[in-house]
């Protein structure tokens, strides 16, 4: 696996030389395999929206490189424009910025502004509302006659069709009910499938964290607290929860069970693991 | 405190439109000092019938009381918002002034009482939400769990009977929705306050007294969580979830008692499961 992206030694300090002044990023360094699916987590304030913004370049690091398939996005300007197409950004909440007449030019603005032709523009719009489960009957409304739920998918779209090499979400699934979080998650990881596209999408959640992504980057205090598998991360649930973080509800019953005196591993995040885990020690048990 | 009745509503629609009922007859009486969770997924009709709790939406037909007060009866509108406040999701939304305890005491000012009385009201409503050190303080620094808790906190002011909050914690961070969820308990365990928290969140539901899940805009279980949540098969065919402890226990497939909801109970009854085996 080649790295795609690479973050070195990102810093970003807001408002320097104000008495505001913050450092939002310290020093994180990070890569990126192609077609990877990365979680980022960390609670508010821990960094993470301002990391994301300079993955396309929407914010320039106050020192430290973002690369792009080796190269460096701020080299050139020709380089900060190819990574603002390499990189889709789903923002938080992104129907907020539905602003077309119709569902159909909503999706089509980012392929349009990439210059594409009409043909391959239409099969884009086509290809992404379908993904994200849109009628074609909804191409012709206007977004804001939608369900909050539509519309969500619609900007979601708009990015899909920009056919991005990465695709970076910000808390993709917030505010929406238990459905409609499987259902956003379920389009994602459709399209990482069928595109081979990098994922890296941030939440608080570690629960949807832990469910999706191959590999977990957890932030605390605008800097790198961990990384790795989730097994690896959830092995020291201990200090997500200190950083802040919820932990799986399976994961906190373990460390009740550890805490009684009984011998199952920490790293337990998921029902189906620990399903299978009580029952490897109970049947160990019962044949012993 | 809360009486509705054979509720029944329709949205208003255009010429040609066909009317569309999003609540048959909905039948709830919520006494004084309870706390209950509604639990629905989207488009079950939760958030309407929350509206209609402090006469934001008049029924179509039925009726709701509050405090034996009809939220249609225009006159007495304001009795009714009086006693039932409501909070929503998104925090922003709702914060109005640039000092905190000014927007705690919007309501207050609104409702013309003496100034001595405002002061004690708002530094009452702000000590009760765990936020007076702030009370100097501009809302929009304050985190999103902050900013929640001050727009609880001047619902408080108004000394409600009832408080109704639609996903108060949807748009939160973990640490920001413990902050806001201790508060509501608070509230209602010391205080004695009525409370109706509308929530995606399970683990939120099962700090209530009572789960009321409505589906296609009908109520279909009302018991309290441990009843609700260990009838794990209909919450799922719902398209709700249970909390992960009884999910576990309930593919475990081996007996467990369903109700024990919490993680310490959880856990304790997976020890006495581990320790049968070795009885053997």
């Amino acid at each position: 696996m080649t790295d795609i992206l690479t973050v070195e030694h990102l810093m970003h300090v807001y408002g320097v030389g104000t008495p505001f002044e913050k450092v939002a990023v310290n020093d994180v360094s990070f890569s990126i395999g192609s077609g990877e699916f990365v979680g980022l987590i960390g609670h508010t304030g821990s960094g993470k929206s301002t990391l994301i913004q300079h993955l396309n370049g929407l914010l320039k690091p106050t020192s430290g490189r973002i690369l792009i398939h080796g190269e460096d996005i701020h080299a050139t300007k020709e380089n900060t424009r190819a990574a603002r197409f390499a990189v889709g950004l789903v923002f938080q909440y992104p129907e907020h910025q539905l602003f077309e007449e119709t569902v159909r030019a909503d999706i089509a603005f980012g392929p349009k502004n990439m210059g594409l032709g009409e043909s391959e523009i239409e099969r884009r719009v086509i290809e992404s509302a379908e993904i994200v489960g849109l009628k074609k009957s909804d191409l012709d409304r206007s977004p804001f006659e939608l369900s909050g739920g539509q519309k969500r998918r619609t900007a979601l779209a708009g990015v899909l069709a920009m056919e991005p090499e990465v695709l970076v979400l910000d808390e993709p699934m917030a505010g929406l009910d238990p459905e409609g979080r499987r259902a956003v998650m379920g389009y994602v990881k459709e399209y990482h499938k069928k595109h081979g596209t990098t994922v890296i999408f941030v939440t608080h959640s570690m629960e949807d964290a832990a469910q999706n992504a191959q590999r977990l980057i957890v932030m605390d205090r605008g800097r790198v607290l961990m990384q790795g598998t989730p097994e690896q991360v959830f092995e020291r649930a201990d200090e997500l929860r200190a950083s802040g973080l919820d932990t799986p509800q399976v994961t906190d019953l373990f460390s009740a069970l550890r805490a009684r005196g009984i011998d199952v591993p920490q790293s337990v995040y998921t029902v189906e693991q620990a399903v299978r885990c009580l029952r490897e020690l109970k049947g160990g048990k019962t044949n012993a | 405190m809360i009486k509705a009745e054979k509720v029944i509503f329709e949205y208003p629609v255009q010429e040609n439109e066909e009317a569309r009922e999003v609540l048959h007859g909905i039948d709830l009486h919520v006494k004084k000092g309870e706390f209950v969770a509604l639990l629905g997924h989207n488009g079950s009709g939760k958030s309407t019938f929350a509206k209609l709790l402090n006469g934001i939406l008049v029924p179509t037909g039925g009726k709701v009381l509050i405090d034996g007060i009809p939220t249609d009866d225009e006159d007495r509108l304001f009795d009714v918002r009086k006693r039932a406040g409501m909070v929503f999701q998104n925090p922003d939304n709702q914060i109005v002034a640039t000092v905190v305890e000014e927007d705690v005491a919007f309501a207050c000012e609104n409702m013309g009482l003496p100034s001595q009385e405002i002061r004690r009201r708002v530094d009452n409503a702000l000590e009760a939400v765990g936020m007076s050190e702030f009370k100097l303080h501009a809302p929009h620094m304050l985190s999103g769990g902050q900013k929640q808790r001050v727009a609880i906190a001047g619902v408080l002011a108004m000394e409600p009977d009832v408080i109704i909050l639609d996903e108060p914690t949807a748009m939160l961070d973990p640490k920001g929705r413990q902050e806001v969820m201790n508060a509501i308990t608070t509230l209602n365990r010391e205080k004695g306050m009525t409370i109706v928290l509308i929530t995606h969140h399970m683990d939120e539901a099962c700090r209530a007294d009572r789960v009321v899940v409505m589906h296609g805009g009908s109520i279909v279980t009302d018991d309290v969580p441990a009843r609700v949540f260990s009838q794990v098969e209909k919450m799922h065919r719902l398209s709700l979830g249970v909390p992960q402890t009884v999910e576990l226990m309930y593919e475990l497939n081996e007996g467990l008692d369903l109700t024990r909801l919490s993680v310490e109970d959880c856990a304790a009854e997976i020890e006495k499961y581990l320790a049968k085996g070795e009885d053997k």
